[in-house]
């Protein structure tokens, strides 16, 4: 019996050492959440032309539904990119701006404000609330699934056709209306934001600031997710970092989107036809706002002409 | 026992019923099976097979049914 | 807390296993009940109250059918018989009413107002919500199984309450079964033997492969079965094809995935439950399929229902009424065939309430009908054509018809509407065009990534099942081997798990489909 329970102990201890190295390789060098999502995006971003890109967006979710590259390009003239990840924290936004600035230097830092209301540092997911703890312990049970990023994998390719083409905003094609009406109704509360959240803000704005660039707040128009507290909210941080804020929850009648037909799932993202009047919208702000520059006759970046075409954007 | 053997040849032909001992657990005799063999038994017999017999200890074997018969016998 | 959630096998279970151990002997039931409460609990909350009522009228029926069998006012065995059949009714009954109560009503209420409708009677049925205590539909089955064997006398009534509430609740079986018979487990469950250790490995073990089952493969092919299901009108009929599919393999990873975890769970505690699955895909036919496809739900049916209507007065008779008009040949095939709706019927009723269910019956009633009239008459052509049917060709031959049945059948279990499945399976017949499918295969949920794990996890089940049904099991094998040789083997097991398994961030957690049965 001895001999057995000698033995079990010795398998453990080789199981936790096995453990423990695959976490090692795993973990990602910083604190992020969405640790694949960040990895993908840092890969796809790097297949961009080095030092072409005027302005770069970032966000969750919301900013990847609303803003369109290619249409702001063929609009105003300017180049842009959505550094957007599904349910991004700030602590990705900071990392994922970081391997920004290895290969571009943007004059314009978009930031989208949803993520400023979610926690932000390593997960704290409360689906699953024991493979939280596990996790805290066994990096590899949160970060196994970074395989996908280190294993080159080279089959396939040519058909896959998720990989950038759309400068990162993501072409949704569903419909589901929204009924709930006015959603800003005007009050003097603010809601807090979530933990850690300023703390990464500060350490945004000086990233952007010291690379000679400006950061812009912008809120998407999101029945779902917005609020007037959360509006009051931000634009106190605004004041306070002296940062230019843009609620277009607030400017339903500049934009007069269809809630009935342009957003995707009943008021949370917009679908294509909402991202359009966004997009068209903010072009024309950020590019007379920020003075960007006009390439549309630049023969340099043809390579955005083609993808436009390609893309079937230009329809 | 000779008739039983006969009717279990009509029924499925090809098996060595007589030393065959997995009829059920081997997947030989299916329900439709034993539904016609009990029907058939019956008829021979002049007996009535409840469902509480159908049971594998019963139909495993020749034997078995052999002995499940006599002792419906005996209770009729 | 489901199975394959790390809460049930990496804290809960072990927590009850070494609570067992530390405790007396005598005592050890009660930990295994505590577990059964604090489980059921965990989902269902005050409905365990229905569990208990449950397990109690179980027990006293029980009693109450072993009282009159004992026969004290001297009646004779008519009688007695008679008035046994009463109380196993009341018991089935009162079990029966529950559960179609709490799962039929909204279905009942909806079908009566449509029909009324058809009428032109203004009437519209209100849905009422009701709350289902889990595992409702395999216990209230355990419940029949039980008592109509203590009916039969095949089983005695049991005189401690303690094996009646054992074998109702054990939590391995709660959320998917498998259906055991009261002589399978109680008695195990009662007798607080101590865990040995080889148990505890293999136990462990099998736990690991359902794991990989579920994880590793199901709960990664879940989102292009939700996606393509949901989005078949405007998909192509190849990817309508290859989501159902997609549905059949998940379906079966994760079911007996579950029933790997849920089997290696009892094993542990020296308790073995019945299999519910055995390489269900290298059947002969559909009915063949059915005696190793939720192998527990079939031979219940089997045992309570297949049999005793065929063995009715009333259907013997009828039986003998049509030998003596139409002769043998075709009345052998009334009583089966009378019985074989009922089964059917049941089995599609049992997995809810809806007609995508009652198709999904009726489809495998009229399959397995038709498989029994033209069992001899085939026999008997391939037999003049000189046709093999145990050449490798023809056993080929046999394996993608039986997919093919299986396939459309799981199409319309999975459908949200009848209606659905009938378009999505039109679909396939009217919107074909393989080149969708292959321009457009990763944009369906399964990156380049996903695809080639699911099918190296396909090809590994797949090799493992065929070697199980040449009675090769690996895991022996395995624990022959030198140590480190061993070892090396569970650890690339444990971390293929752990690394490609779809969970955590990016996943939605999948739920077990068979639990909301």
């Amino acid at each position: 019996m001895l001999k057995k329970i000698l033995r079990a102990v010795g398998f453990m201890a080789g199981l936790a050492i096995i453990l423990a190295t695959t976490s090692i390789i795993l973990k990602p060098k910083s604190d992020v959440y969405n640790a694949v999502g960040v990895d993908k995006k840092t890969k796809d971003f790097r297949k961009e032309t080095e030092q072409s890109l005027d302005l770069v967006f970032f966000g969750d979710s919301e900013s990847y539904s609303a803003f369109n590259p290619l249409q702001m390009y063929s609009e105003q003239g300017y180049t842009s990119y959505v550094c957007g990840t599904s349910l991004q924290r700030l602590c990705d936004t900071y990392v994922l701006l970081q391997e920004a600035y290895k290969t571009q230097s943007p004059k314009v830092v978009v930031l989208e404000t949803n993520c400023f209301f979610r926690f932000s540092g390593l997960a704290e997911d409360d689906s699953d609330k024991v493979m939280n703890t596990f996790a805290k312990v066994i990096p590899v049970l949160k970060y196994h699934d970074r395989w996908k990023t280190l294993v080159p994998l080279k089959i396939f390719k040519h058909i896959d056709k998720n990989e950038g083409l759309l400068k990162g905003f993501r072409y949704r094609t569903g419909t589901e209306p929204y009924n709930g009406g006015e959603w800003m109704k005007k009050t003097e509360e603010v809601a807090g934001t979530g933990a850690n959240a300023e703390h990464y803000l500060k350490k945004i704005k000086e990233l952007v600031e010291s690379n000679g660039g400006t950061l812009v707040l912008v809120s998407v128009p999101s029945p779902d997710n917005w609020t007037y507290a959360k509006h009051n909210a931000v634009e106190k941080i605004s004041e306070e970092y002296d940062l230019d804020f843009l609620d277009m929850n607030l400017m339903q009648d500049e934009l007069n989107i269809d809630w009935k037909t342009e957003t995707k799932d009943g008021g949370n993202h917009l679908n294509f036809l909402g991202a359009k009047k966004v997009s068209s919208y903010l072009a024309k702000y950020l590019s007379e706002k920020y003075n960007l520059p006009d390439h549309r006759d630049d023969p340099a970046y043809d390579g955005w002409k083609e993808d436009i075409k390609e893309s079937g954007m230009d329809i | 026992m000779e008739e039983l053997l006969e009717i279990l040849e009509d029924i499925q032909p090809g098996v060595d019923y007589a030393n065959c001992k997995t009829l059920i657990d081997d997947h030989i005799l299916d329900s439709f099976g034993i539904l016609s063999l009990v029907s058939e038994i019956e008829d021979a017999f002049d007996i009535e097979v409840s469902p509480a017999e159908l049971v594998a200890e019963n139909f495993n074997s020749a034997e078995s049914l052999w002995k499940m018969i006599c002792r419906l016998k005996e209770e009729e | 807390m489901a199975y394959h959630t790390i809460a049930y096998f990496a804290v809960f279970l072990p927590i009850v296993i070494l609570l067992y151990q530390v405790f007396p002997k005598k005592i050890r039931f009660a930990v295994i009940l505590a577990a059964d409460i604090v489980f059921f609990w965990l989902f269902s909350g005050k409905l365990i109250i229905y569990l208990v009522c449950a397990s109690l009228l179980t027990y006293f029926i029980g009693l109450w059918l072993e009282k009159i069998a004992l026969n004290p006012g001297g009646l004779s065995n008519k009688l007695i018989t008679k008035k046994k059949r009463r109380v196993l009714a009341l018991g089935i009954l009162l079990n029966l009413a529950v559960l179609v109560v709490l799962k039929y009503t909204n279905f009942f209420g909806q079908t009566l107002s449509d029909i009324l409708n058809v009428f032109k009677v203004d009437w519209t049925y209100k849905p009422i919500k009701f709350m289902i205590p889990i595992g409702l539909s395999f216990y209230t089955l355990e419940i029949i199984s039980y008592l109509t064997d203590v009916y039969r006398g095949t089983q005695k009534a049991e005189h401690n309450f303690a094996k009646v509430a054992l074998y109702l609740s054990f939590f391995p079986q709660t959320m998917e079964g498998p259906i055991a018979r009261f002589h399978e487990t109680a008695d195990a469950l009662y007798s607080g033997e101590s865990i040995k250790f080889d148990n505890l490995k293999f136990g462990y073990q099998r736990i690991l492969w359902g794991l990989f089952k579920k994880i590793v493969v199901a709960d990664r092919i879940f989102p292009t079965v939700k996606y393509i299901f949901g989005n078949y009108a405007n998909l192509d009929g190849s990817i309508a094809l290859f989501g159902a599919i997609c549905y059949v393999t998940q379906l079966y990873m994760e079911f007996s995935g579950c029933m790997d975890i849920v089997i290696g769970s009892g094993q542990i505690f020296g308790i073995t439950l019945p299999e519910n699955f055995r390489q269900p895909f290298l059947a002969k036919n559909a009915g063949d399929f059915w005696r190793r496809w939720h192998i527990t739900l079939g031979t219940f049916f089997k045992d309570y229902i297949f049999y005793p209507v065929s063995l009715a007065k009333p259907v013997k008779n009828f039986a003998k009424k049509v030998k003596k008009r139409c002769g043998r040949n075709v009345s052998k095939f009334v009583a089966p065939t009378a019985a074989l709706f009922c089964v059917w019927l049941s089995n599609g009723l049992w997995h809810g309430a809806n007609w995508t269910f009652i198709f999904y019956g009726m489809y495998y009633f009229v399959l397995i009908f038709i498989e029994n009239i033209l069992e001899e008459p085939l026999k008997k052509f391939t037999e003049k054509l000189h046709i093999n049917m145990e050449s490798v060709g023809f056993r080929i031959f046999r394996a993608i018809k039986l997919f093919i049945i299986v396939v459309t059948g799981e199409l319309f279990f999975n459908a949200a509407s009848l209606k659905d499945g009938f378009k999505m399976f039109g679909r396939i017949f009217t919107n074909f065009h393989i080149s969708e499918l292959i321009s457009s295969i990763f944009q369906l949920k399964m990156d380049r990534y996903d695809i080639p794990i699911v099918v190296v996890g396909i090809i590994l089940v797949t090799i493992v099942g065929a070697l199980k049904e040449k009675n090769i099991d690996i895991r022996r094998k395995v624990s022959g081997w030198v140590i480190p040789a061993r070892w090396v083997f569970w650890y690339a097991a444990i971390m293929l798990v752990i690394i490609f398994g779809a969970y955590g961030s990016g996943y939605t957690a999948v739920d077990l489909i068979y639990a909301g049965y």
